[in-house]
């Protein structure tokens, strides 16, 4: 018995990997038709980055993913998948035409994807990866304005279309003033910041309040109006896979007319129980034009689909109209970032 | 045809499981050090948070200050701690506290700004490892604000 369902294993791991690194392309069809409504899906929350420049820690919790016969296959195939050809066969997989790649600096917690990096990646398909850049804060003290200038000079050269930072992952604590000159810059050039809210299943992120807790923000978010402050994954409790901080978000976004909402990774674990619950606080609260869609793919081959449609079928269960599925998963980002 | 199938897959399987299996594992020191924290205010039946971290740790590019090794909290302002030191990688160690003078838990909520953070640095540890004596100065911070710095 177990020989077989080793075969088995073997033969899935090898159709997985013929399926989504393999096989030739099929004509990609983009967007989705709801109720009459085009839809052309925006994912704006993906990661570039390669297996030598995650954290051994990361690598360990990555690998568990995977049987351990065929981790030695893991290097070779995250890493291309997370580089320019595996992000775009993955965003052609989901439907998707357009997606946003973040850089990200945590080196105590999942690694390193630099700006120039992410550049390389997405330079040749301007208008189908928007690249959000990043900044290194773990010596803040010593060369916060170094920092700075470096993030403000490659949002300019690279044509950044945003900010990403993950203060939990960074351990940066969200109502630490010493940061604002990050906002700053968001606000001086019109680059919205994508932040990371709610704790992380990752070893070594913080997990206590004040690294969490978006309600920590709020007397940036007051001090920089001219910023956008988009709060990625809505406060999502991954560690507890529970909604802890949605309520923060969503009493930062009646408040506040510059903060917006990220549902990131809520469609993996548990998507059926948690995204209704979630899409529906949307519809009552009154800020479906507050939420942007994103996945936090690509994570493992396939996941950026999947993500998507638990999306689309949540919303649908809930009784989102079209024009409301589009706000959400398309009009809402291109309104933030003048596309 | 079908056994030779499973036999190769069988085989293949159990040579992967093998290498797998061949990862080293880490190698710990125990270690014990001194803590003292002061403060201007009382200390006297208050809950003192308290977490030690690697001063740097990593290689390479992934070098970075501040890798926590444990968190726990204590009643008392004086006080041993014995915990595995890892070797590989890490030089120096960092002892952080914080009191929770309202009691909740949290460093701090944005209506209660009365927790007060210290921290006490020996970047040659575990060579040398003199008494931790940590001051609490600042509230609403964290390691991140005492370490490092010039």
């Amino acid at each position: 018995m177990k020989k077989i369902l080793k075969g088995i294993l073997l033969l899935s791991v090898i159709a997985l990997v013929y399926n989504y690194f393999i096989k030739p392309d099929a004509e990609v069809v983009y967007g989705i038709n709801v109720d009459g409504i085009q839809i052309d899906p925006i994912d704006m929350h993906l990661h570039t980055g390669t297996w030598e420049a995650l954290t051994e820690p990361y690598k360990e919790r990555y690998s568990e993913r995977v049987p351990k016969a065929f981790r030695f296959l893991i290097s070779s195939l995250l890493s291309s998948g997370l580089k320019t050809e595996g992000l775009l066969k993955q965003i052609d997989n989901a439907g998707i035409r357009r997606a946003g790649i973040f850089a990200v600096y945590s080196p105590d917690t999942t690694g390193i994807a630099s700006n120039e990096f992410l550049y390389e990646q997405i330079k040749d398909h301007p208008d189908r990866m928007f690249g959000f850049y990043s900044i290194r804060t773990d010596h803040w003290n010593l060369n916060s304005e170094e920092e700075l200038k470096k993030l403000e000079a490659d949002l300019i050269k690279y044509q950044g279309k945003g900010i990403k930072l993950a203060h939990a992952h960074q351990q940066m604590r969200l109502d630490d003033k010493r940061f604002d000159g990050i906002y700053d810059i968001s606000e001086r050039l019109g680059k919205p910041l994508y932040i990371h809210t709610g704790t992380s299943p990752n070893p070594y992120t913080r997990m206590e309040p004040p690294y969490v807790d978006p309600l920590y923000l709020e007397e940036s978010i007051k001090k920089y109006p001219g910023a956008i402050f988009i709060m990625g994954h809505s406060g999502y409790d991954s560690f507890l896979v529970k909604l802890t901080y949605l309520d923060s978000c969503i009493e930062l976004a009646k408040k506040y007319e510059n903060v917006y909402i990220e549902p990131g990774a809520l469609g993996s674990r548990k998507a059926s129980e948690i995204l209704p619950i979630y899409l529906k606080r949307m519809k009552e609260e009154g800020i479906i034009d507050r939420v942007i869609y994103g996945s936090d793919g690509p994570q493992f081959p396939g996941y950026t689909a999947s993500h998507l449609n638990n999306m689309i079928d949540a919303m649908e269960e809930v009784g989102y109209t079209g024009l409301e599925m589009k706000a959400v998963l398309e009009s809402n980002f291109e309104r933030v970032f003048d596309l | 045809m079908k056994k030779k199938y499973h036999l190769l897959s069988f085989i293949l399987f159990s040579s992967f499981m093998l290498a797998g299996c061949s990862e080293g594992e880490k190698e710990f020191e125990k270690k014990t050090i001194r803590v003292e924290v002061t403060a201007e205010q009382s200390l006297v039946d208050k809950t003192i948070y308290v977490s030690s971290f690697h001063a740097q740790s990593g290689i390479g590019f992934q070098q970075h200050p501040l890798y926590e090794i444990e968190s726990f909290s204590v009643e008392s302002t004086n006080f041993e701690r014995s915990f595995d030191y890892d070797p590989a990688g890490n030089t120096g160690l960092v002892v952080y506290a914080w009191v929770d003078n309202d009691n909740d838990g949290i460093n701090c909520t944005m209506d209660s700004r009365g927790d007060t953070s210290g921290a006490a640095v020996d970047e040659s540890f575990p060579e040398t490892n003199t008494t931790f004596i940590i001051e609490l100065t600042e509230n609403c911070v964290g390691p991140d604000w005492f370490y490092p710095v010039e």
